[in-house]
């Protein structure tokens, strides 16, 4: 799978991307609008992969016509897609489809160290859609027959092999090797996994002459070629062949793989297409990060120092695996967000029916209260993990520098205000330095990021023509003070100046629409620091919808325990970076109380 | 602009179709007859669900070196025999004390290679149950049949993955607390308890002791899922998990049916499947074959949904304007959505995402 050759580009239109999310199915229109590749349209309805529809078409359909009745522009004849522009703009020249819903793919996973090839094995699997139901490794005590009935027991999807650095460990690969002939060779032909080896490459020949004639093999680049070397990208391609694949069985996303140009390819590989492009744009030493929050999974895609990684984690996410998230996390990091009394039972009740009901939405302050405490969670949690592999970056508590942050995801797409959402990532990120935060707010990156194999010109202007929406620069300091944390001039480019006091422990916005700079002047408080400097700087700031964040909560940012406390402080972060809450050019520093904190104290004399 | 909401199927007199079919990777046969009638109890289909191996490598069994040849001789059985426990798989020589392998369990001799024997351990048959009364009306393959039957049906939010079939009776008015000795012991025996209360450990703990048949409750804290899950009694919620009381709809269907022969299939929701815990109560069909309910339909005006999110969650309440523009809800989140009147009468605004269609016939009828 390479980017296509540019001369075809000509040929191409219009552009038709659908994502099979595990609720919704969306779809965005791209098409040439004076010659450049603009977002036209975008519409959603339910997934109907499961019974007793079992055809992701249907919700295709649906939300083609949803998107005909707002442009006015046809994409069905007798219940099937045009493909193919016709002259009267009915169709599309291209469609593209990614998913990452429905059922993951059941993997084993075969290795030597757990440490070592195993662990690179693990990331690996973190790019495509996968339940992990068995290891085998060196130190595996079972016997050979408790692993074969193991894999057995599991009926795997896929057994993905690894180990063995190059020209290394040969015995105990073959050894682990006959394990697995003997398992899928002991299942009926038709029920064979399919086997993938990214292991030591001088064993390629041998894996093919043992397996090739049993199931379907795929082989891929060692993603352990060395103790000291990780290289993940050609298993990352396979599995996602392999991915494509396994949907292309899949009765729900049969037709849906006939029509698309590249098969159903998995959604988190877009992210990692678009990670990888925009982590080229950003100077040496930074970093870009795309966190998707879903119902299923929360995906977090990277680009660290020009090195694209990609994590998914399917037992988080905010509907089909509430439950499974708050597990994780722990039910006291959700309370941690509330600024109503809960008990841990009220919140894995809220979870249970949110995993009952996972394409439902928050209408009460007190559920939203809880869709954002796991929101924040999750994403701190999925961040975690993917930070384990990012090379040459300390694990610390803290991010390294990342510009910009972009969300994803229906929660953060479709919060109250950009500004809540860009709070959020501040809350759960919590960045340091300055950081540009974006949205996704159409969900174009899944579309963008496949429509690159074929049209990448495609993916580069859509983004460079506000596909994404810029929430805004944050500032935020790092280390503790008391006091002040900030004292902020923004200098507009009118020439206009506006002074803002922000104190510790306080959150402030200062307005600066998208497309615009200042030029920011700040004196720190004695004992913070910005990107490693004190007392006073001076910053160009990008704007965005909610302008210029001002974090003065501090790193590590403490959230009170208390609940007195956190019913006075949290509705006052709400408040002052929505749209009403924001600190203009022209008024004081005072917090302006906003429908927010008012709509909670109501409640909370209720 | 058509929008297509979720069903939660809540109708009082539909021809309802299920089907039942063995796990994946069971190969089985089918054990009824197309047109034939079942009970809830009857078997339908019965499977044999893939087994464990086991890896017999002889020469250390026969007591040989590890790497001493096996002579095919001295194998006594051919690879897809089936072996008893203890029957002689492989014996070198003649004599009681000759060096042999014998069969572990009953078993097929799966695969015979040069210095191993891999047996296929016998498997254990399972049967599923028809879980409701009715006609075979279709018999796909060997692994799954169709049952037919006419009734009402309540689609439930949660069941603990059992199934039971009895007449409901509803709990009294103050808890089944208020019964005492013998009249505790006797009322609620081989019977299906009705409660419009959320469960709590001292129902079920009662549940358990009195020979329930099984349970009908609202809801149930999370807390007690596990205790739930291990009683060996259907238990179905009909709203989910804290303390929610029992939808008006869903109970005056109950109320209007007591003391008929009604059918709890409890399946537990899984993630990955769209099969959802059942209420079925047999009805007489009358004259004419009801039709099926409607479980893909656009949202229309004068239709009869439920409300899936506090602060309506599981109230009821019929369509009575679509809109074009998203509207604010409670917490200040706008969303596309619809009018929805009450039973109350008051006119409530629900997102589309928290619309549930009944299945019912846009008129209200099925």
């Amino acid at each position: 799978m390479a980017f296509e050759d540019q001369s075809q580009r000509q040929a191409v239109h219009s552009i038709l991307a659908a994502d099979f999310g595990s609720v919704n199915t969306r779809v965005v229109l791209l098409d040439l609008v004076d010659g450049q590749y603009r977002l036209v349209s975008r519409a959603q309805n339910l997934t109907t992969a499961a019974p007793p529809i079992g055809d992701v078409t249907v919700g295709l359909l649906r939300a083609l016509t949803q998107m005909s009745s707002l442009i006015g522009r046809n994409f069905i004849s007798r219940d099937h897609l045009i493909i193919g522009e016709q002259s009267d703009r009915s169709g599309t020249d291209l469609f593209i489809a990614t998913a990452s819903g429905g059922r993951p793919m059941r993997a084993v996973l075969v290795g030597l160290m757990p440490d070592v090839s195993l662990a690179s094995g693990r990331r690996a699997l973190g790019s495509i859609y996968v339940d992990l139901t068995d290891v085998l490794s060196l130190g595996d005590i079972r016997t050979q027959e408790e692993q074969v009935n193991a894999i057995l027991r599991t009926r795997p999807d896929l057994i993905f092999v690894v180990g063995g650095t190059d020209n290394g460990a040969e015995d105990s690969m073959l050894a682990l090797l006959n394990t697995v002939k003997l398992a899928v060779t002991l299942l009926p032909v038709g029920g064979r996994p399919v086997v993938l080896y990214a292991g030591n490459e001088a064993l390629q020949g041998q894996v093919k002459a043992m397996l090739d004639s049993e199931v379907r093999l795929f082989i891929a680049g060692n993603v352990r070629p060395s103790l000291e070397e990780e290289k993940l990208g050609s298993a990352q391609l396979e599995l996602a062949l392999v991915y494509g694949s396994y949907k292309s069985v899949n009765p729900a996303f049969k037709e849906v793989q006939g029509l698309s140009h590249l098969g159903v390819l998995p959604t988190a590989n877009s992210y990692s297409v678009v990670m990888r492009y925009l982590g080229e744009l950003v100077e040496s030493g930074m970093g870009v990060m795309c966190v998707d929050v879903g119902s299923s999974t929360v995906t977090v895609a990277a680009a660290i120092r020009k090195k694209p990684y990609i994590s998914i984690r399917p037992d988080l996410g905010l509907g089909h695996s509430a439950v499974s998230s708050i597990e994780q996390v722990g039910v006291e990091n959700i309370i941690r967000w509330l600024t109503f009394v809960a008990k841990p039972g009220d919140v894995m009740d809220y979870a249970w029916n949110k995993s009952l009901h996972p394409g439902t939405v928050p209408q009460t302050v007190e559920d939203l209260e809880m869709e954002y405490a796991l929101t924040r969670e999750l994403i701190r949690a999925a961040v975690k993990t993917s930070r384990q592999a990012w090379q040459g970056v300390p694990n610390s508590d803290l991010l390294p520098p990342l510009r910009p942050i972009i969300g994803a995801g229906a929660v953060l797409a479709q919060s109250l205000d950009p500004g809540i959402s860009a709070m959020l990532l501040l809350d759960a990120l919590q960045p340091t330095g300055v950081t540009e935060l974006k949205l996704d707010p159409y969900g174009i990156i899944p579309a963008l990021g496949s429509i690159a194999y074929l049209q990448p010109l495609a993916m580069v202007q859509v983004l460079e023509s506000g596909g994404l929406l810029d929430l805004g620069t944050a500032i935020c300091p790092e280390g503790r003070t008391t006091g002040m944390a900030m004292e902020v001039t923004v200098k507009y480019a009118s020439g206009r100046t506006v002074k803002r006091s922000v104190p510790v422990g306080a959150l402030q916005t200062i307005d600066l629409p998208s497309g615009q700079k200042a030029t920011l002047t700040l004196t720190l408080g004695r004992g913070l620091t910005l990107n490693g400097r004190r007392g006073t700087l001076t910053l160009n700031v990008e704007g965005g919808a909610s302008g210029i964040i001002l974090d003065g909560r501090g790193r590590p940012m403490t959230i009170p325990m208390d609940i007195a406390r956190r019913k006075e402080v949290i509705p006052r972060w709400y408040a002052a970076v929505r749209s009403g809450g924001r600190v203009s050019d022209s008024t004081d520093s005072t917090i302006m109380p906003s429908r927010t904190s008012k709509e909670f104290s109501a409640k909370e004399k209720a | 602009m058509l929008v297509y909401p979720n069903a939660s199927l809540i109708v009082p007199m539909a021809t309802i179709r299920r089907e039942r079919r063995l796990p994946p990777d069971v190969t089985g046969k089918v054990l009824v007859r197309e047109s034939e009638q079942v009970d809830s109890n009857t078997p339908v289909l019965s499977g044999v669900p893939p087994s464990s191996y086991r890896i017999i490598p002889m020469s250390p069994a026969l007591g040989l070196k590890p790497t001493a040849a096996i002579d095919p001789e001295w194998i006594r059985v051919e690879q897809g025999d089936r072996a008893e426990a203890d029957q002689i798989l492989v014996q070198i020589g003649k004599g009681r004390r000759a060096p042999r392998i014998a069969a572990p369990v009953n078993c097929i001799v799966s695969r015979i290679e040069p210095d191993r024997l891999i047996l296929q351990v016998d498997p254990e048959e399972i049967r599923v149950l028809a879980t409701m009364p009715g006609t075979v009306s279709a018999i796909r393959g060997t692994t799954a049949v169709q049952i037919e039957s006419y009734g009402a049906l309540i689609q439930c939010a949660w069941g603990n993955g059992r199934s039971g079939f009895g007449v409901y009776k509803e709990e009294p008015e103050g808890g089944l607390q208020t019964l005492a000795g013998e009249t505790l012991l006797t009322t609620f025996r081989h019977q299906i308890l009705l409660t419009v209360n959320p469960l709590t450990t001292q129902i079920l703990e009662i549940a358990r002791q009195q020979e329930v048949v099984g349970i009908i409750a609202p809801s149930l804290s999370s807390d007690l899922r596990a205790l739930a899950l291990s009683i060996p009694l259907p238990i179905v919620l009909t709203e989910g998990f804290g303390a929610q009381q029992m939808s008006e709809i869903v109970y005056n269907l109950l109320r209007d049916n007591l003391g008929r022969q009604t059918a709890l299939d409890g399946t537990e929701p899984s993630r990955w499947s769209s099969e959802r815990p059942e209420i079925y109560i047999q009805l007489p069909r009358g004259s004419g074959m009801p039709p099926q309910p409607v479980t893909d339909q656009p949202l229309m005006v004068g239709m009869m949904v439920r409300l899936a999110r506090n602060p309506q969650a599981g109230m009821m309440g019929r369509v009575k304007r679509i809109l074009d523009a998203p509207q604010a809800v409670e917490n200040g989140l706008r969303m596309a959505g619809a009018d929805v009147q009450l039973a109350n009468g008051q006119t409530v605004f629900a997102p589309f995402a928290n619309i549930e269609i009944l299945g019912r016939a846009p008129d209200g009828r099925v």
